[in-house]
């Protein structure tokens, strides 16, 4: 597999800056997502790579070396897309095979079926091997394109989405066996998608990018426990952080429209007034807790309840463990863990700790 | 929105009755759940009944996200062994003249609990092999093979890093396991204790 490097890549459409001075790099087998809003830039990023686009200014490396006159063929990426592209009315066999009968890949049909059938076990489509590939359900329809993407070992995987269209449990499976399968096979992947579950869930390391400009790079734990902006701390983690404008004044932080008063972090060279960024399962109800709000709504999601408590005028969000003893309209006490709050400038910038 | 609408039918004393294949939008919102499948009535529960004790295999799978780990074994005195790796689950007393009567007659039985009921600990009496590891947030999930064909998830702290084929050994929170009889799919009922 290839080490993949992106150098100050730019493209423009009429009227729009689709990407602006792009710079990454994917490490040889590293699982790497671009994770960001519809309109950020993601699918032009991975179109760009594969040769689908050209870029305007920049360049693209493969194990160092530039790739960007090379003819998408040339590259050696496999892809997969959102949608199944698959021939219908061939089996699931020669759909897997055609990647491999490609005039330019010359090899024998034993060759081929000792790959093909090794393919679909790691796949665990075996099974399906003589069935058409439009008698078979939507996850077993994107097993099967990811059959055709592993089959031949490319320089480079690229992934748009390929599991958006899948139902929540057959994407949680997918999840699974896509890590599974990409871990131990070593190879280099470009993973796009919108949803911050995925990222988290599957990458070594994310790029958050935004209007086409990357404006985080870092691994899942950088980015969620270390947000760059209040942007990305609101994009990844659910329930949503909590974020409030907050002043200070003494050794006082007073979080606007609560009644939430805290101390400032010791040693802080915090400007007066700032956002703070709360993560739910830092608000923890606790009988002895030094604050108080009005339980206003309960959501069991059974491993954890999501609470939402009304203090002042806004309504915080906590995350607890299990089901909760409490009911709507109970007045509760809680505490906040100081030690994880989020510090962000009134620009929604990560202010240095 | 999905709190918007709860807040609503809580500010209006609503009466309410919502459709949805969603099952976190069941488990969140409704103060009572039907699980519905193939024109049946599966279970009428609270979210708490139907996620700690669903009436069958369906709503055991339907319900969590990943839903309930499900396990076939043989049981004979009091010990349930389970294919792969050499696990041997020692049932619980209050539960085992309900796998006495609830088998009819046969050994098969499925042992059920939820990712959170199990407690990683290294003297644990089951063991599987890490297959991948999620970061999901504030936790994580470990999904553990435990043979040929069966994936199993727990839930632990994000902090660890388990390597794929790390084996990890750990018990099932006593309170928390369940049976089922995997003929009829229906879920067992323990013995009231005092």
């Amino acid at each position: 597999m290839s080490h993949v490097e992106l150098h100050h890549l730019s493209k423009h459409f009429p009227g729009v800056t689709a990407l602006d001075d792009i710079s990454f790099d994917v490490k040889d087998g590293e699982f790497f997502v671009l994770l960001g809003p519809t309109g950020a830039g993601k699918t032009t990023t991975l179109r760009v790579i594969a040769g689908l686009e050209h870029q305007d200014a920049g360049s693209i490396l493969f194990d160092g070396e530039a790739v960007d006159n090379l003819t998408p063929s040339d590259r050696d990426i496999a892809l997969v897309f959102q949608q199944y592209s698959l021939y219908p009315n061939m089996s699931v066999y020669d759909n897997l095979a055609f990647p491999l009968r490609s005039p330019l890949r010359r090899r024998s049909e034993e060759e081929i079926r000792k790959k093909v059938e090794e393919t679909a076990e790691k796949l665990r489509i075996s099974h399906l091997l003589k069935r058409k590939t439009a008698h078979l359900s939507g996850g077993e329809m994107q097993r099967v394109s990811i059959g055709r993407a592993i089959v031949r070992s490319p320089r480079v995987f690229l992934m748009d989405e390929p599991l958006s269209n899948l139902d929540a449990k057959l994407r949680e499976a997918l999840r699974i066996e896509l890590q599974h399968l990409q871990k131990t096979q070593g190879s280099t992947t470009l993973f796009v998608t919108h949803d911050q579950i995925e990222a988290l869930t599957m990458a070594d390391r994310i790029a958050i990018l935004n209007e086409g400009k990357i404006i985080q790079v870092g691994t899942p734990e950088d980015i969620y426990d270390r947000p760059a902006s209040t942007f990305i701390a609101q994009l990844v983690g659910t329930p949503r952080i909590n974020i409030y404008n907050a002043r200070r004044e003494d050794g006082t932080v007073s979080l606007s429209d609560s009644d939430l008063h805290m101390p400032a972090p010791r040693g802080s060279k915090l400007p007066s007034e700032f956002r703070v960024g709360i993560r739910p399962e830092n608000i923890k109800p606790d009988p002895n807790g030094k604050f108080t709000g009005q339980l206003i709504l309960t959501e069991p999601l059974g491993a954890e309840t999501i609470l939402h408590i009304q203090s002042g005028q806004r309504t915080l969000l906590s995350l607890v463990p299990g089901m909760t003893a409490n009911h709507i309209g109970d007045v509760i006490k809680f505490n906040i863990a100081f030690e994880h709050i989020h510090y962000f400038g009134s620009n929604g910038d990560r202010l240095p700790s | 929105m999905r709190s918007e609408i709860k807040r609503l039918h809580v500010l209006q004393h609503a009466t309410t009755v919502y459709v949805t294949h969603d099952q976190i939008e069941a488990m969140a919102m409704g103060d009572r759940i039907v699980v519905m499948s193939e024109a049946e009535i599966q279970q009428i529960g609270t979210p708490a009944e139907v996620y700690y004790d669903p009436s069958n295999l369906f709503v055991a799978r339907f319900i969590g996200s990943p839903g309930m780990n499900l396990i076939a074994g043989l049981y004979a005195d009091g010990i349930i062994k389970m294919a792969g790796l050499d696990n041997r689950y020692a049932v619980p007393r209050e539960w085992q003249s309900a796998l006495q009567k609830g088998l009819d007659g046969g050994s098969d039985v499925v042992i059920g609990f939820r990712p959170e009921a199990a407690q990683i600990n290294d003297r644990g009496k089951l063991v599987g092999k890490v297959y991948a590891s999620e970061m999901q947030g504030a936790s994580a999930v470990l999904h553990l093979t435990i043979n040929e064909s069966e994936i199993i998830h727990i839930r632990t702290d994000r902090l660890i890093p388990y390597p794929i084929d790390t084996l990890v050994h750990f018990d099932i929170n006593p309170q928390m396991v369940r049976f089922f009889n995997p003929k009829t799919e229906v879920a067992l009922k323990p013995e009231v204790t005092q």
